[in-house]
């Protein structure tokens, strides 16, 4: 993975508190889980904004919390409490059905790219239904050639539309997954570990593939991994998770050069280095 | 782009992928020739020829197989050959409706008690334990003392008889007695497979999409549970066979003049040391059918077990 990383839209963020462009704020979120008498922070009281057109990179190691945070802010999981504003909507006053039709504004992909797909639709099935969200009234050429155009976008030949998911690689499969999260026109993607079952030849091009999608279509993303070096690839800003609670945030290259909390001392030092002898 | 989308490659699906298996399996595909070969005698066989099942022929009682009752004749002089491709239709038409009554009736019910969870679950879940615990003969019994009178009284069923051959208002209560018992097994293992499937990320992708929760279970929980389906239901169609067998043996199933397989064993049972061929023929049909229908079963469950599909 090459070691420098674009930072083109770092610089406006600083201005983040003032900015009234945000994507997307999260107050005091708790999700907690109640098992055997035990209750399980999840999510403890975590506070965060996102600006338009930023990718925030959400790192921390497994169990501390990072997927049920996105799969609180997805609306998959019920907060305990504290509040989820997309563009100012407060998400946790919706009724049900709001919540269904606010969805198409927030999409996410998954870790898995192997569980993540339906196996018994084409892609061209799992496409057109999710374009069908946003736009009913598509069918016949129209449909092919929407479906087709989104293959595109993401890197795949149209003339696989009519394949199952167990026909294509696991990157191939990742990049159905993108298009499906793609085809809502969302305004926010939560990427979670999205090139972790992945090979390492493969990872660098989603994440490409990822930061090109979000420039282009002018996207907010947040991206989920255990890995610090990747998010430091990808995001403008950091935010370290630990044990349910936000430890660090700051501008990428602040969290890789300047490390405030022990925890993320620790995170990077964890980084293998090629030592030369 | 409109140029490359002229040349779309064909996929292949599970479903294509699991019968170019079961075509290997040859034990499998020679029980599923045989079977349609049975099936279609059956229901086809009865127009080249072959006599009236119900016909008397006081001249000819109780023949061994000869030239013209090819597998002999009973004690009334009526043609066995006949009686047991007409039997067939019954008791094939009831093994596939009264599987396809537990189907409908166990997919749906196991598939919305797995998906909604909690305490809709729970409830539904010992209904069934409860069902289950009922004697089934019990069951057939009152249902067959209760509705058979009433039954038949209903005009649709009467014209339904006059035009069938083989139709008898008390079938229907076969289907329902049978059906009422097998559902609950299909239920079972349904609502286990929603269990497992609906934790998986492509049913909380379907979530974030926003889709209904109808299209979920139908679109993308149940289609994935159709391996396991397809198995159970090729292992039911047999075992409702054997069950409307064991009633019509009883007295309690299909009763004569029309015949089952079941109600044939039954007649050559009882003379079994005179006329052996009255036993042997229905029983050779029947099992032939039973075991065809199990190898097929057994076959399916390997061409669609996921541990060996590619991936």
């Amino acid at each position: 993975m090459p070691s420098t990383s674009p930072r083109a839209r770092v610089a406006n963020l600083e201005k983040l508190n003032s900015n009234p462009n945000i994507m997307l704020r999260v107050e005091n979120l708790c999700t907690y889980f109640h098992t055997k008498g035990q209750v399980i922070r999840a999510v403890d009281d975590v506070t965060f904004e996102v600006a338009k057109g930023e990718i925030l990179g959400l790192v921390g190691e497994s169990g501390c919390g990072k997927s049920t945070l996105s799969r609180t802010i997805m609306q998959l999981l019920p907060p305990t409490s504290g509040k989820i504003f997309l563009q100012e909507r407060d998400l946790s006053g919706l009724t049900p059905a709001q919540v269904r039709e606010e969805r198409l504004n927030f999409q996410m992909v998954f870790q898995d790219p192997y569980a993540s797909l339906n196996p018994r639709m084409t892609v061209f099935t799992t496409l057109a239904e999710a374009l069908k969200r946003r736009h009913p009234d598509l069918k016949g050429d129209e449909l092919s050639k929407r479906v087709g155009a989104l293959m595109e976008k993401v890197g795949l030949a149209p003339r696989f539309m009519k394949k199952y998911p167990h026909e294509f690689s696991g990157g191939q499969r990742q990049r159905i997954a993108i298009a499906r999260a793609l085809a809502p026109e969302p305004k926010l993607m939560i990427a979670d570990e999205p090139v972790s079952a992945l090979d390492v030849s493969i990872q660098s091009q989603i994440l490409n593939l990822l930061m090109n999608l979000v420039k282009e279509l002018d996207l907010t993303m947040i991206f989920i991994s255990h890995d610090l070096s990747v998010v430091h690839y990808i995001a403008d800003r950091i935010a370290v998770m630990r044990k349910g609670k936000l430890v660090e945030m700051a501008a990428a290259d602040d969290v890789m050069e300047r490390a405030q909390h022990d925890y993320t001392k620790t995170l990077l030092a964890a980084i293998p280095h090629v030592v030369r002898r | 782009m409109d140029t490359t989308i002229d040349h779309i490659e064909k996929g292949s699906s599970l479903g294509r992928d699991a019968w170019l298996r079961l075509k290997k399996n040859k034990l499998a595909m020679v029980s599923l020739v045989v079977f349609i070969f049975i099936a279609l005698l059956c229901f086809i066989g009865p127009f080249f020829g072959v006599q009236d099942p119900t016909t008397t022929h006081l001249d000819a009682k109780s023949q061994p197989p000869n030239k013209d009752f090819l597998l002999g004749s009973e004690h009334l002089g009526r043609d066995i050959l006949s009686r047991i491709l007409y039997g067939g239709q019954v008791s094939l038409i009831v093994g596939f409706i009264a599987t396809f009554v537990s189907l409908v009736i166990g997919v749906s019910y196991g598939a919305i008690a797995g998906y909604v969870g909690g305490k809709v679950d729970a409830v539904m879940m010992r209904i069934v334990d409860v069902l289950y615990a009922l004697p089934f003969m019990l069951i057939v019994i009152i249902l067959t003392a209760l509705f058979s009178d009433s039954l038949a009284d209903v005009e649709i069923l009467q014209s339904l008889k006059e035009k069938s051959k083989v139709f008898e208002p008390d079938l229907l209560l076969l289907f329902f007695a049978i059906g009422f018992v097998e559902w609950l097994t299909m239920a079972r293992i349904v609502r286990s497979q929603i269990i497992t499937l609906k934790k998986q990320e492509f049913v909380e992708a379907a979530v974030s999409l926003g889709l209904s929760h109808p299209r979920i279970i139908f679109r993308h929980l149940i289609p994935n549970t159709l391996g396991s389906i397809i198995v159970y239901t090729t292992l039911t169609v047999p075992a409702v066979m054997r069950l409307e067998a064991v009633l019509s043996f009883l007295g309690l199933g299909v009763k004569p003049p029309n015949s089952s397989w079941g109600s044939l064993i039954k007649e050559g049972a009882d003379r079994m040391y005179s006329d052996p061929w009255l036993l042997v023929f229905p029983a050779l049909f029947f099992s032939v059918t039973i075991f065809s229908l199990n190898f097929l079963g057994d076959g399916l469950r390997d061409a669609l077990d996921p541990k060996t599909s590619k991936d």
